[in-house]
């Protein structure tokens, strides 16, 4: 059987159905029930709120959304994330998301209510992005605290 | 068996594909037409190699050998890449 990586499958079949590994594009793709459909990029540049499949570092392969195109590369985030990539190219880009499958059901990217999904997402994310640190201090704070007590007690 | 639930199973216009979650060992993607877009639908439910043949006969005009052919090596595909469990 012979192994062909992401890349090599999109150039010979022109587009890839796959699955998502992990929680960054939560709430849109669901680890072990959601598929995404990545078509083979053409030559012109991405856009805002595209999902765009990448090389990652150490080989790996990333799902995210360009938040902002800029001259030489994009900023890119993860509907769930919090942290930007920056310096991802045009280079480093395999395909473009133009398509999911949710419950068994298909969308295209071209959907409406997807394309209004994306536009608010991303206009809410720095609200969700603050509430998520607090929650993230604040588990912090309450771990910090019990571990003072268990010193005190023990 | 059944199929397992470590793989999506996904139909298109032309082709039927089972991709395997985070989860599963195997890492590629299982394409068929619709006949094996078909036994996969009979193996979303426990069942037998028997009950698929005789779910196809009633489904397919198509002779016993031919379908016993086909639901032989899919299951052997399936098997193979860890996509059934028995």
């Amino acid at each position: 059987m012979s192994k062909l990586k992401f890349e090599d499958f999109i150039e010979q079949s022109g587009q890839l159905t796959y699955s998502n590994v992990g929680t960054s594009m939560l709430p849109l793709l669901r680890q072990g029930r959601d598929l995404f459909t990545v078509s083979k990029k053409n030559a012109a540049r991405c856009r805002k709120y595209d999902v765009v499949l990448y090389h990652g570092q150490n080989d790996t392969y990333i799902l995210h959304r360009i938040i902002k195109v800029r001259e030489a590369d994009y900023v890119i985030r993860g509907d769930n994330c919090i942290t930007k990539e920056y310096g991802i190219t045009d280079d480093d880009i395999i395909g473009v998301m133009t398509g999911f499958v949710r419950d068994g059901k298909s969308y295209s990217t071209d959907n409406t209510g997807y394309r209004i999904y994306s536009v608010l997402w991303c206009a809410f994310a720095p609200v969700r992005i603050c509430f998520k640190k607090m929650k993230i201090r604040i588990s912090h704070l309450k771990r910090s605290v019990k571990m003072k007590i268990k010193r005190i007690i023990g | 068996m059944k199929l397992s639930d470590k793989f999506i199973l996904h139909t298109t216009d032309t082709e039927t594909l089972l991709v395997p979650t985070g989860e599963a060992e195997f890492s590629g993607i299982i394409r068929g037409n619709e006949t094996l877009g078909y036994i996969c639908e009979c193996l979303k439910e426990d069942t037998t190699r028997e009950a698929i043949i005789e779910r196809m006969k009633a489904e397919f005009d198509v002779l016993q050998d031919i379908i016993e052919g086909d639901v032989d090596r899919a299951l052997k595909n399936l098997r193979e890449t860890g996509a059934l469990d028995e």
